[in-house]
């Protein structure tokens, strides 16, 4: 999966990778359920197995139109998910969502009246499935759902690299989202419970699987735009902090049960307030259609009788029988009017009385007769039908009048309905707001003061103590770090007397240096001086007096002077090695092959008679002071140079090898070696393993050798057999900022 | 004209040795001798036991040993330097010491040469030869400071 392009995809750090990819993730699961679910309602619609679109026989089925708007915007949405770059599929996706946000618009202004109109144009046209009819369109509740989802895409798309200004409409997303989410939660909680207040008022119902949907695309416009709008320490990032998550949850929860308590009280009252609501409107539609019948009957009984009083024969029972018929109608009509007025009104009474007359005129008239009185009764028939459709215009106007107030009445009794219930979830609210700051004063607010402790004690500031006095593990916690706190503090207290104990030893171990330094410097001068004195006046006696001394004499004298040349070698080769500890190491980049190579090359300069076969391996390249390993190597090299001088056919090695991942240097030669049993004492000081006249020196060169190794922060040894060569090895250790130097030197 | 050396030792094995060795390499120069830092002061500025002396016949060289009694070597170049008259005073250190600090601080403070006196008595002849040979005939010496008195 790619990550770093695309929406929600800029990373700001990998701590929240996972996180960002299983927001995305989830999304894209959602977004794909959506346009599954609008494409099963789809294809159930053409199939005619409208279950599919319903989720259940006889519920209130998904419309043609809402599942193609439910198939745009998720393509839509999951085109917006693709990476940034891509223009004209982002572009196609704003278009996409634009249509749908209009559509949704249109029909949400047409508004909830007309769609009553409508309802009750189906109802007296006596159609029998309302539903049935493939072109009822969306609700208006799922068209204003519609809107918000398309604002929230559209406020997605604008999404650009490094464009800060943005921001505020991936928050406009966010919002959107959780609203879409909310109300169709809302909707399909009502579904579960079984009740239908918030589905299904005198508007077009929403379908349970579009309020499903719109749960799902909710989340994930919600989803899509959090992942969008930033790294950790944004607000909804925050909510993922352990007690803003503790609130969310506890708020959550109560809220989930208080919906349900809700649903239950609502559905208990549903069968009484419910059907008493929907009696209330169906009852004026009725009266109000029954008064235009009763009208149009008695003006067509009126004229039936005028025609009445002009003709004879046959024609005259056939009209009078239609008039029996127009009367027998008007009472039909009349029984449904009594309806609106449950007691028998004045006018009732008087219009029966009028009808019963006109009954027996009727009866009359069918009775064979002379004309003349065929011709009075027809007269009287046709005032009495007058008289009739003057009172039914009277009872009829004041039926609509009453259809009226009962529709009025209805209007009423369910606005204040829904405003009892909307009131009641208000307080449900906030009851659980309540309950859960409640509950997070006792969970999250303990947690955030210990965070606070922790945090400033983290700062150093260890004078800071939690005030919680609780019993529980919170309290627990706090009396821990507390005694945590004052653990450090003790051992801070006790650092700075170490640190106190150890500067005063710093400063002794200078005082010590100093002297030392002071020693050295008296050695140098005080102990040279009669060494000159001993060497020179040996001299002078030799000189002065050789005449008189015999040869013992001048052996002894001879031996006195080269005694004090070696004592003053000795003494410079003492100060040499303790000026090496005293230096400070200044570290670069030394090329210990090139070095190795000129050393050697000294040394034949010094002794060109000798053969020696050398082998240097190349590019040893090291950090370390220039001046100490030359000494090192040099007195490494010098030794593998003098003892190979007796070899016929020398030979010196320097080269590496590793161990352990660790680099050693190595210096062999074939010379004469030493005894392994002595290995340990090699580098001591003045230590010697060969005599002075076989091989010349003070014994001084290992030991420098280890000094330097050791400043380096390395360690060196030997390997060797009597007559088979000697290997000395070294390793150095790893560059240090700073080294200690005593104090004063190098000055 | 044969100039003097002022030679500021205080040990009298290194005083004898080193007048031993400039006649071994046949300098004959008159050789004046200070005990301490001190005297080679007086001698140089002419007062105290040389009061009277003529500054204008100062040494061709000072042969300046460090560690000296009362006033040491280092103290005593600083003072020369510090005066208008013996600030061009060509001073060499003789020393047995051969410390890095000494060397530093005596070319700081304006030592013209630094000699490390050797054990060996025929290398410290051939030293005291060269020194003789170099600051008697070879170098020039530096003019006399214009109202020196």
């Amino acid at each position: 999966m790619r990550i770093g392009t695309g929406l929600g995809a800029e990373m700001d750090g990998a701590a929240h990778l996972d996180d960002r990819i299983w927001a995305r993730r989830a999304a894209q699961m959602l977004v794909s359920c959506v346009l599954l679910i609008a494409m099963a309602a789809l294809v159930g619609r053409i199939v005619e197995r409208p279950e599919l679109a319903s989720l259940g026989v006889g519920k209130v089925p998904m419309a043609p139109i809402t599942s193609i708007s439910f198939m745009v915007l998720s393509a839509a949405l999951l085109v917006a998910m693709w990476p940034v770059g891509r223009m004209i599929p982002r572009f196609l996706s704003a278009i996409g969502a634009l249509i749908v946000a209009g559509c949704g618009f249109v029909v949400w202004m047409r508004g909830f009246d007309q769609e009553l109109d409508r309802r009750a144009e189906f109802q007296a046209a006596g159609t029998a499935d309302f539903y049935a009819d493939p072109l009822t369109l969306m609700s208006p509740v799922t068209g204003a759902l519609f809107v918000l989802s398309g604002v929230a895409l559209a406020g997605l798309l604008t999404r650009r690299r490094a464009r800060a200004n943005t921001r505020h409409w991936l928050q406009l997303a966010i919002a959107s989202g959780v609203l879409v989410a909310a109300a169709a939660l809302l909707i399909a909680f009502s579904y579960a419970l079984g009740a239908p207040l918030f589905y299904d008022s005198a508007t077009l119902p929403m379908a349970l699987p579009t309020a499903i949907a719109f749960v799902l695309l909710g989340s994930a416009l919600f989803a899509t735009a959090v992942i969008s709008i930033a790294g950790p320490g944004r607000w909804p990032w925050r909510l993922a902090d352990v007690s803003v998550a503790t609130q969310l949850r506890v708020g959550l929860g109560c809220i989930v049960l208080a919906v349900i308590a809700l649903g239950y009280l609502v559905h208990l009252q549903s069968n009484v307030l419910w059907s008493q609501t929907t009696q209330l409107y169906e009852q004026p539609l009725v009266v109000i259609r029954a008064t235009g019948d009763l009208k149009v009957l008695a003006w067509r009984s009126h004229a039936i009788q005028k025609e009445l009083a002009s003709v004879v024969g046959d024609d005259v029972s056939r009209l009078a029988h239609e008039i029996e018929q127009i009367d027998s109608a008007v009472a039909g009509a009349m029984q449904i009017l009594q309806l609106a007025e449950p007691r028998p009104s004045i006018n009732i009474l008087a219009l029966d009385a009028e009808l019963d007359r006109s009954r027996s005129l009727s009866a009359q008239l069918l009775q064979p007769g002379s004309n003349a009185v065929r011709s009075q009764l027809a007269a009287e028939s046709v005032s009495r039908a007058r008289q009739v459709l003057e009172r039914i215009k009277v009872i009829a106007d004041l039926a609509q009048a009453r259809a009226e107030q009962i529709y009025a009445e209805a209007e009423r009794r369910k606005g204040a309905l829904e405003a009892a219930v909307i009131s009641m979830f208000v307080a449900v609210l906030l009851a659980a707001s309540f309950v859960g700051w409640l509950l997070n004063r006792q969970i999250s607010r303990p947690v955030r003061e210990l965070t606070s402790v922790a945090a400033q004690l983290g700062q150093g500031k260890l004078d800071v103590r939690s005030a919680s006095g609780s019993q529980n593990e919170f309290g627990v916690l706090a009396l821990t770090l507390n005694s945590m706190a004052d653990t450090i503090r003790t051992q801070l207290e006790s650092n700075d007397q170490l640190t106190e104990q150890l500067r005063r030893s710093e400063a002794s171990l200078a005082a010590q240096n100093k002297e030392l330094e002071a020693f050295s410097y008296s050695v140098s001068h005080d102990l040279r001086a009669p060494l000159r004195s001993i060497d020179g006046f040996s001299r002078i006696l030799l000189e002065d007096h050789e005449a008189s001394l015999d040869a013992d004499a001048r052996d002894s004298l001879k031996r006195i002077r080269a005694a004090a040349q070696y004592m003053a070698q000795l003494i410079d080769d003492l100060l040499r090695l303790s000026r090496l500890s005293r230096s400070e190491l200044r570290y670069e980049r030394v090329d210990l092959s090139a070095m190795a190579r000129e050393i050697v090359a000294e040394l034949a300069e010094q002794d060109p008679q000798r053969q020696v076969a050398l082998r240097v391996a190349d590019g040893i390249v090291v950090q370390g002071d220039r001046a100490l390993l030359r000494v090192a190597l040099g007195n490494l090299l010098g030794n593998a140079w003098k003892f190979t001088s007796r070899c016929p056919q020398a030979r010196i090695e320097f080269g590496t090898s590793t161990e352990d991942g660790h680099t050693h240097f190595f210096v062999s030669d074939n010379g004469v070696g030493f005894d392994p049993a002595y290995a340990d004492k090699l580098f001591g000081a003045f230590q010697r393993l060969h005599s002075k006249d076989e091989f010349p020196g003070t014994g001084i060169g290992l030991a420098t050798v280890q000094r330097v190794i050791r400043r380096h922060g390395g360690n060196v040894w030997a390997k060797s057999a009597i007559g088979e060569g000697a290997t000395f090895g070294f390793e150095l250790g790893a560059p240090v900022a700073q080294n200690f130097a005593y104090p004063g030197a190098g000055q | 004209m044969s100039r003097i050396i002022l030679l500021v030792e205080d040990n009298p094995d290194d005083v004898a040795l080193t007048l031993r060795a400039f006649k071994r390499s046949n300098i004959r120069n008159e050789i004046v001798v200070a005990g301490d830092g001190v005297e080679a002061l007086d001698y140089l500025f002419a007062r105290g036991r040389y009061a009277g002396r003529d500054t204008h016949q100062q040494p061709a060289v000072v042969l300046l040993d460090l560690k000296l009694p009362r006033l040491d070597g280092l103290e005593v170049l600083r003072s020369l330097r510090a005066n208008p008259g013996t600030a061009l005073q060509p001073v060499v250190i003789l020393t047995s010491s051969d410390e890095e600090q000494d060397m530093v601080m005596s070319y700081k403070l304006g030592a013209n040469s630094y000699v490390r006196k050797p054990v060996d008595f025929d290398e410290f002849v051939e030293a005291a030869r060269r020194l003789g040979l170099y600051w008697l005939l070879l170098n020039e010496a530096p003019p006399l400071p214009r109202g020196a008195t």
